[in-house]
């Protein structure tokens, strides 16, 4: 399975080479944002890398090759679950890399330190990408899914965040006791409760993904 | 000792075309050309060997193994060669084989150093800088280097010039010095089967028409020809497909005895090749 995410590695060796100026370029643009600077670099590079990964491996009609290589369909799904860690641990020190360099260098640009909340909202944005296109890029492939992808993108996203304003300016009470809740819930109840979700999301969304590649024909 | 590969009975259906009951064994340390016209079910054949894709009835065995229940087994004891480059164009042929080679329990770095310089393979380059001849010896270097014992090829030498065609069937010819080593070659070009091939399978539409060795299909045939007022309505029940022109003709048979009876001295009766075969039997030529 390693060796399936060192192929990934291989094949995005320019993407890689990219992600520093990316990243650089995105905290300069995000400066005075706070924490939000560490969330959007690393969410945004590894959903990059994660597509490309997927991206190249259709180009290359790579289902072909490896499915005729002695590797299960259990461990190709597997790999790429597992590489949305790996690509958000290498984005990670990216991040920490570039801040020690800047701080070093003492450019006037502002750094904000990575924090336990910051990584666990990292983790939540990237496995709620990741669990919802996953399981459609292994049922149709990459080209299929970039449609599919770019709506669920857009209505998470967009639609998401609209929604939610407007839903903060109703004062609907269910809304209101619920996050009355929360709030008197500790950190540690919060992260633990999240973690629980996200490991749900991974749990559903690779079993759903298994299903579609078995069942895939190339 | 069980056969190297055998498929019984496999079906498969699509939308505009189905795999009929195919049925063929290959033995150990032989050639078994695929032969068949474009869209027969070569590819589909392979692709299910290959378990590419899922079969809706039948059987097939690679050394004795069912080829899903044993799928990892049976991957690690087979190469294959396919009609279109399936590697990474990004990767260089060093870091494909560096990512390929894992995969396999007997992966010998040694016999892949040795292919490659064999072959003339320069290891920095990238796949996509490769000639499709190259894409082709870097596939064989690979299955030779993990030591299969079964080379399953779809297509190897459509699109290759004829020398480096006929390179390649000299590299399979001493593939197949080792006879532990078997090759299952689907093409449509029957004069490298006729080269090389030991076995000699026929699909057509889907269904196989014949599968036995290359001499016997081509001593039980005889392509006739002559004047085409011989060509009664009796006669023409011996014939697989008949080919007519104003001043004659010319047909296959499977009935060479009959023929020669009902013809007497009248006509010839020659010697067919594979590509004679595969076009009489192939609709077009039944009905022209």
């Amino acid at each position: 399975m390693l060796n399936l995410i060192v192929k990934d590695i291989l094949i995005q060796k320019k993407i890689f080479l990219f992600g520093f100026i990316y990243i650089v370029l995105i905290m300069i643009s995000f400066q005075q944002s706070g924490s939000t600077m560490f969330g959007t670099s690393v969410v945004a590079f590894t959903y990059i890398l994660i597509q490309s990964a997927c991206a190249y491996d259709d180009k290359n009609k790579s289902d072909v090759l490896l499915n005729s290589l002695p590797i299960s369909r259990v461990t190709i799904v597997s790999a790429r679950y597992v590489s949305i860690f790996i690509f958000a641990a290498i984005a990670t020190a990216y991040y920490l890399i570039i801040s020690v360099i800047i701080r070093a260098s003492g450019l006037p640009i502002q750094i904000y330190v990575v924090t336990f909340e910051s990584v666990l909202g990292v983790l939540f944005a990237l496995l709620l990408i990741s669990s919802i296109y996953l399981p459609i890029f292994f049922k149709v492939g990459y080209i299929k899914s970039k449609t599919i992808n770019f709506i669920v993108f857009f209505i998470v996203f967009f639609g998401g965040t609209v929604y939610l304003q407007d839903l903060a300016k109703k004062d609907v009470p269910f809304v209101r006791s619920a996050l009355e809740f929360i709030s008197r819930q500790s950190d540690t109840t919060i992260a633990a409760a999240l973690i629980a979700v996200m490991v749900l999301m991974l749990v559903v969304s690779y079993c759903l993904a298994l299903h579609n590649y078995r069942k895939r024909e190339f | 000792m069980a056969p190297i590969l055998e498929v019984r009975n496999l079906s498969k259906r699509f939308k505009d075309f189905s795999l009929n009951k195919v049925s063929f064994t290959l033995e150990k340390g032989y050639i078994m050309g695929f032969i068949g016209p474009n869209g027969a079910g070569k590819s589909t054949t392979i692709k299910l060997i290959m378990n590419l894709l899922s079969k809706d009835g039948g059987e097939i065995k690679i050394l004795g193994l069912d080829n899903i229940k044993h799928e990892k087994e049976v991957k690690n004891r087979i190469g294959f060669v396919f009609d279109e480059n399936y590697f990474y164009e990004e990767l260089t042929v060093a870091e494909m084989k560096a990512v390929i080679a894992p995969f396999y329990k007997n992966w010998s770095d040694d016999a892949f150093n040795r292919y490659i310089k064999e072959f003339s393979l320069p290891p920095r380059s990238k796949i996509k800088e490769l000639s499709k001849g190259m894409k082709m010896k870097f596939s064989i270097a690979v299955a030779l280097s993990h030591d299969a014992e079964l080379l399953i090829m779809d297509e190897p030498t459509s699109g290759l010039d004829p020398i480096i065609r006929s390179e390649l069937l000299d590299i399979l010819t001493y593939i197949l010095q080792d006879e532990n080593k078997s090759v299952f070659f689907s093409t449509h070009i029957t004069s490298d089967i006729e080269k090389i091939a030991d076995y000699v399978t026929f699909i057509n539409n889907g269904t196989i028409v014949f599968s036995s060795s290359k001499d016997e299909v081509i001593d039980r045939h005889g392509l006739v020809k002559g004047p085409r007022e011989m060509l009664s309505s009796e006669l023409r029940k011996y014939f697989i497909g008949i080919k007519e022109t104003p001043y004659g003709f010319e047909g296959l048979t499977e009935n060479k005895q009959q023929v020669k009876r009902l013809l007497k001295d009248g006509a010839v009766i020659e010697k067919p090749n594979l590509e004679d075969i595969m076009l009489y039997y192939t609709k077009e030529v039944q009905h022209a």
